[in-house]
């Protein structure tokens, strides 16, 4: 029996949400009225990010009140609606995502075969730079001229340079993962940076539970590791120490979320990712 | 108890938001977040704004004020109530 995280209990059908063939389609997006919502969604990022995360700031700095809004945030992004009724605008309804490794994103960006390229929206944002590493797919590429400045062009691209793009951006240390742009279509390839991102800062740094952990977590295996520490500054969520006392590196399980870039970069190929459904503790721990 | 810094940013004083950008690039604890608060559809945004939106992480180091070329800034401590 596999455990399922709740994306994929909701919407996958047996699989994984992002193994499944429809959550990429254009035609089946189009179908349940999904393409005013992706419209309204760049616009809306756009525009209101920043006013929501100033006052979800402002409130979190008041230890009295985060937990209230922690639980009111968790309740509001992973409503699921029932497909029938269409989407809501209310931002961010049913609107979750997931950090994958590097082998899962290229399933996606194959399952879907119409990858785009454009300019992150984070980085624009919140770092003034332009930088593109945003890959989205189908619909989402589509309606991505609606994001931002006059001298953004969006780009088609074709399924082998998107998987190119992929290994280099995993190279340079970024974070896999993949937003329901609504859920449960799976249509927002992104290639993460921490403190840039804006779905991974609230995550990680506030505890809003928007992106959930992957379905893998890494494993260090003593015997091979060298203790090069090539690992430890890949990680981006502080999962991996480094002990002085019997020079390997070591995991934090609890802290790790999974997205394989340590296992990537280790010369002695001495971490495996483990499925978090072999692990009783870990199990439901997203 | 937990001390922080609070951050302030005048709208009045800022010019070319959208071009300048350099407190956005100094940040190491990407505060602030540039949007367009008035867009309409199909239409490049005009009017641009920064928002010192995550300033319940500035750890002030004052990076922005000396970056900003016309004073917008404000950084001071502030000592929460218990």
């Amino acid at each position: 029996m596999t455990v399922m995280c709740k994306i994929c209990t909701a919407h996958g059908a047996g699989k994984k949400w992002f193994e499944v063939k429809r959550h990429v389609e254009v035609k089946y997006a189009k179908e349940m009225g999904f393409e005013p919502w992706e419209k309204d969604h760049w616009h809306y990022v756009h525009q209101q990010y920043a006013q929501l995360a100033a006052q979800a700031g402002d409130s979190m700095a008041n230890p009295a009140m985060a937990d209230t809004i922690r639980k009111m945030m968790d309740d509001m992004i992973f409503q699921i609606h029932p497909l029938e009724q269409g989407v809501t605008f209310t931002f961010p309804q049913g609107h979750g995502a997931q950090v994958l490794t590097r082998e899962e994103i290229e399933g996606v960006i194959k399952l879907s075969g119409e990858p785009y390229l454009v300019e992150c929206l984070c980085r624009k944002m919140i770092n003034g730079a332009n930088d593109r590493c945003c890959i989205p797919l189908g619909l989402h590429g589509e309606t991505a001229e609606m994001f931002p400045s006059k001298d953004e062009k969006v780009e088609r691209i074709s399924v082998d340079e998107a998987i190119a793009l992929t290994r280099q951006f995993n190279q340079q240390g970024r974070v896999h993962t993949l937003a329901g742009t609504p859920l449960p279509m799976a249509m927002a390839v992104c290639n993460c940076e921490l403190p840039y991102c804006i779905a991974l800062r609230p995550r990680v740094d506030m505890g809003f539970k928007y992106i959930i952990r992957s379905h893998w977590v890494a494993k260090v295996d003593v015997d091979k590791c060298s203790g090069c520490r090539e690992c430890l500054s890949r990680c981006q969520f502080g999962a991996v120490t480094f002990s002085n006392a019997t020079e390997r590196a070591n995991v934090d399980m609890w802290k790790c979320y999974g997205c394989g870039l340590c296992k990537e970069t280790c010369p002695e190929n001495a971490i495996k990712l483990i499925q978090r459904e072999s692990l009783p503790a870990l199990k439901d721990w997203w | 108890m937990q001390n922080y810094y609070k951050v302030e940013w005048n709208n009045d004083k800022c010019e070319n938001a959208n071009e300048c950008v350099r407190c956005l690039r100094v940040c190491p604890q990407a505060v602030f977040a540039l949007y367009a608060p008035n867009r309409e559809e199909g239409v490049p945004p005009t009017e641009y704004v920064i928002s010192p939106a995550m300033q319940m992480f500035c750890n002030g180091c004052n990076a922005c004020i000396e970056a900003c070329p016309n004073d917008a800034l404000k950084v001071y401590p502030k000592i929460q109530a218990q």
